[in-house]
């Protein structure tokens, strides 16, 4: 506790103040306040008004009406809550189990179950539905196939459908519980399952009466992220709900633009709808964070006990591996099968086997040069562009005594509540009518990309700013150095592998991102997300595969290029 | 004492590079204190009897198996009639104060329970915050209630590994009158983990010795501190521990008698009843020695004894007293040694100016 006073004690007295009206940082942080109000509340704004006026342009309520009371628009609101709550409710409890069996028990192969830990990183819930219907579709999924050729009757599986679609998502969003949970599990204070056992209650007491209780807070709020990143799912209901008519908000918002004319205002109010839903969830796990929190670091840096599972081990592997195979193993080998055949049947033969998909995807097909050239420079320089404002906001916030510094991280953290295609919408009213008109160009699928990333670019500089002893700041300040100086000489250098590994992420990130640019991208300005997309539209699977499996090489490229420079261990955002 | 009063521990094993071979029998009445320098060892054994750490060997308590691997016998620690508190009070966080309480009690089915939650919360004087969440406890208070709780457990052997460790000077002195409460009133048998000679001389009645993993020495309280290759390792900080009785109270000077087997001691007037039993703490450079009975002296305690051992240590000399069977030191230098000619058999008288009682 004295450590952390002290700590504390000399951050506060690290940070730099301004001495009089005169001085530029005042200046500086005054114009990134200004840059994150436009980019941030200016959308919110817009869309709320937008959402609040009839085709007159008079106050109304008559498109919130519209969005409650139209039978196709409220079954979407319920099917948003439907899939959100299910994929949270099942990631959760596989998420917790998973975790459990790597971080507690003595389950052999544990190390390579802890790869699920890293499956955001090699692919997109979208990717991962779309390597699901060659698996699971009514009619040619494999799965299926292989049902009908062992005397099964019908489909066995429906991957076109809510169960699907909650399927899909859970499996793809579940790490992001296992890294939490698994995480209080690792973190909590061994003496408490101790104290329970010396107290007479036997192994599978502990578990249920002390462990669980005391990592609930870590499940609740991982289970609500979830939910949070399930509501905001474009990808994975658009291709999925589409062939059965199954519609969430999402994909009811985005339908909305492809009227003609398009209905603004109904979009709007299902995006408020949408964003009121996030809040809601990012809130409620909020809250979970900020209470009290179990899990603290043990007095004489014991382990925690390992459960001894006898022959139930190798059950428990089966369990754990079967995830891999079904998030994993499946469908990439699936994705890689399908880029290099002719045919997508069960049957296979050599001559089958081709690449003619990748030349095509490469070299015929119109729009993949365009993104593949797009999508590289978001990557590189939206990547850069973000990292950099994110070091100057984590600067200002943690090390300068400037009044307004709050406002900073409060501004920095709100985009979290943006599901990407509410921030689209925004965008797109704010930007689409003079005096500057950005939509047509590459500059608001940057913006976008942007604003909704400054979240992550933060945490990851601001964790790394915190590391780093602010006397290292003082020295080149008392040396006589100014802040800018200090900024650029100083703190920039240190901040390096926060910078690179968010700078990773926000480039894998950058060359995966659909649910705003599905609404932004104009002709000539696609990205590589929206190129597969339309290959899904046009159903040529095999060509899908190819691109899918490109962008899955790349990141991985990207990440492991990253992980070799920093030694990364953060999950990523999307 | 080998049998169903005694606590016997074998254990040989190693944790990484620390080898430990233990071997000891304790009475299982009383407190047990194993004491000795930090990383010797001392949580291992304790853990190791409590099931949460296996090392190779037998644990028998009371005549009871708890681990035998000759014959393949382990209980695990739930199996185990224990009640353990950690250093660090180690409280559910999710539960309250009574929550943590009751996760004791539930645990012991209610033929087998001993004590009442009612009447454990007000021994430790925990019953005003049965309620609260144990967050906003003082350090003093958590420790308390870590204790309550073990205690409701209805144990048979109960463990404390160092739980005054964590603690400021302020909570150490509000929580071990608890503890000396609880040797006088539960007939709950201790091993007590410790490093501080003041609370061992407070509070334990058997004392276990380690040092590197081995058990050097084991035995009563008064005769292990006044055993001289342990004694010497206190230099001047040596102390002895006198048990004796409130024989009487002398309301003209304020004094009251206490009993013991070389004599009475006259200390300042306490509020004891009489008859009771009371600890006393003697150090060593408090302790002189004359040839003849002193008179003209302001000296009240003064007994006659014989030497029972001398041990010198440059300037100075610890020697080792018998009192009428209770033993006793006194640190004196080499010249007084000489010009008495203190050795082994000869009579002295011993005169004792400040004694500390403990309970």
């Amino acid at each position: 506790m004295a450590g952390a006073a002290t700590a504390d004690a000399g951050r506060v007295q690290g940070r730099i103040r301004a001495y009089s009206l005169r001085d530029p940082l005042l200046y500086v942080q005054g114009a990134v306040i200004l840059l994150l109000c436009v980019l941030i509340l200016y959308p919110v704004w817009i869309l709320f008004d937008v959402s609040v006026r009839d085709l007159d342009g008079e106050l109304s309520l008559r498109w919130y009406m519209e969005a409650y009371t139209n039978a196709r628009n409220y079954s979407a609101i319920a099917n948003t809550v439907i899939v959100a709550s299910g994929a949270a409710a099942i990631a959760a409890v596989a998420g917790t189990f998973l975790a459990w069996a790597v971080v507690r028990t003595d389950m052999p192969g544990r190390g390579l179950v802890e790869v699920a830990a890293i499956v955001p990183f090699i692919s997109t819930p979208f990717i991962g539905a779309l390597a699901w219907i060659l698996l699971g579709s009514p009619q040619v999924g494999l799965l299926n196939q292989l049902w009908g050729f062992l005397g099964g009757t019908g489909p066995l599986i429906d991957i076109y459908s809510l169960g699907g679609i909650i399927f899909v998502i859970a499996l793809y969003e579940m790490p992001f519980v296992f890294v939490m949970v698994g995480g209080a599990l690792r973190s909590m204070d061994p003496t408490l399952e101790e104290a329970s056992l010396a107290s007479g209650a036997s192994l599978l007491q502990t578990t249920l009466r002390v462990t669980l209780p005391l990592v609930l807070p870590a499940i609740l709020a991982s289970g609500l992220l979830v939910f949070v990143l399930a509501a905001e799912q474009f990808g994975v209901p658009a291709v999925l709900g589409t062939p059965s008519r199954i519609r969430v908000l999402t994909t009811s918002i985005v339908e909305t633009q492809n009227f003609y004319p398009p209905r603004y205002g109904l979009g709007a109010a299902l995006c408020v709808t949408l964003f009121v839903i996030a809040l809601v969830g990012l809130w409620l796990q909020r809250r979970i964070l900020a209470g009290r929190s179990f899990t603290t670091v043990g007095g004489k840096g014991a382990h925690p006990r390992r459960v001894q599972l006898g022959r139930w081990r190798w059950v428990l592997l089966a369990v754990c591996a079967s995830y891999l195979l079904l998030a994993v193993v499946l469908p990439f080998a699936t994705i890689f099968v399908s880029s290099i055949r002719t045919h997508w049947t069960a049957d296979f033969r050599w001559e089958q086997f081709t690449v003619e998909h990748y030349r095509w995807v490469l070299l015929d097909y119109p729009i993949t040069q365009h993104a593949i050239v797009n999508s590289l420079f978001l990557g590189v320089v939206g990547a850069t562009v973000t990292m950099i404002l994110c070091a100057l906001v984590s600067f200002l916030s943690l090390r300068t005594r400037l009044p307004g510094r709050h406002l900073l991280d409060y501004l920095s953290i709100l985009p979290l509540g943006f599901p990407g295609v509410v921030l689209a919408f925004g965008l797109l009213q704010a930007w689409i009518t003079p005096p500057l008109v950005l939509y047509g160009t590459i500059w608001i699928l940057f913006i976008a990309y942007v604003t909704r990333y400054i979240p992550i670019g933060v945490r990851a500089t601001s964790a790394t700013l915190v590391q780093i002893h602010p006397e290292l700041e003082e020295s080149s300040l008392a040396s006589g150095a100014g802040w800018l100086r200090t900024f650029r000489s100083i703190t920039l250098p240190l901040l390096k592998p926060g910078i690179v590994a968010g700078w990773a992420l926000l480039f894998v990130a950058f060359t995966r991102e659909l649910s705003a640019s599905i609404l932004l991208y104009s002709p000539g300005k696609e990205v590589l997300s929206v190129a597969i997309y339309d290959l899904y539209q046009n159903g040529q699977f095999r060509e899908i595969s190819a691109l899918a499996f490109m962008q899955i090489a790349v990141s991985l490229v990207i990440l492991g290029i990253a992980k070799w420079v920093t030694g990364l261990d953060r999950a990523p955002g999307r | 004492m080998s049998g169903p009063s005694s606590i016997e521990v074998r254990l040989t094993g190693a944790l990484g590079t620390f080898a430990l071979a233990a071997e000891f029998e304790a009475p299982a009445t009383g407190i047990v204190a194993l004491v000795g320098p930090s990383g010797c060892g001392k949580t291992t054994i304790l853990r190791c009897v409590a099931g949460l750490l296996r090392l190779h060997g037998s644990l028998r308590v009371r005549g009871e198996v708890w681990q035998d691997d000759a014959r393949g016998i382990f209980l695990p620690p739930h199996a185990r009639p224990i009640g353990y508190v950690f250093q660090e009070p180690s409280l559910f966080p999710h539960l309250s104060v009574r929550g943590n309480l009751e996760f004791g009690l539930r645990r012991v089915p209610s033929a087998e329970r001993r004590l009442r939650l009612e009447d454990v919360a007000d021994l430790l004087g925990v019953s005003g915050f049965l309620d609260r969440d144990p967050a906003s406890l003082s350090g003093g208070q958590r420790q308390r209630v870590a204790i309550a709780r073990a205690l409701l457990a209805s144990p048979r052997l109960l463990l404390m590994d160092e739980p005054l460790a964590s603690l400021d000077r302020a909570s150490k002195r509000e929580i071990l009158p608890y503890l000396e409460h609880l040797r006088a009133t539960l007939d709950i048998p201790t091993l007590y983990v410790s490093h501080s000679p003041d609370e061992v001389a407070r509070l334990a009645d058997h004392l276990v010795s380690i040092g590197a993993g081995s058990v050097r020495a084991s035995g009563p309280i008064a005769e292990m501190l006044t055993r001289m290759d342990l004694a010497r390792e206190q230099g001047a900080d040596a102390e002895a521990v006198v048990d004796a009785t409130v024989t009487g109270h002398d309301a003209e000077f304020e004094l009251t008698a206490l009993a013991f087997s070389g004599g009475t001691f006259l200390v300042t007037r306490t509020a004891h009843p009489i008859g009771q039993r009371v600890r006393l703490r003697v150090l060593a450079r408090d302790a002189s020695l004359t040839l003849e009975h002193q008179t003209g002296t302001s000296i009240l305690n003064i007994f006659p004894a014989v030497v029972d051992e001398v041990v010198t240590d440059g300037a100075s000399q610890t020697v080792r007293l018998d009192v009428g069977g209770t033993p006793l030191l006194a640190r004196i230098t080499r010249k007084s040694g000489a010009t008495l000619g203190i050795e082994p058999g000869r009579p002295v008288h011993v005169q004792v100016k400040a004694v500390a009682l403990v309970d």
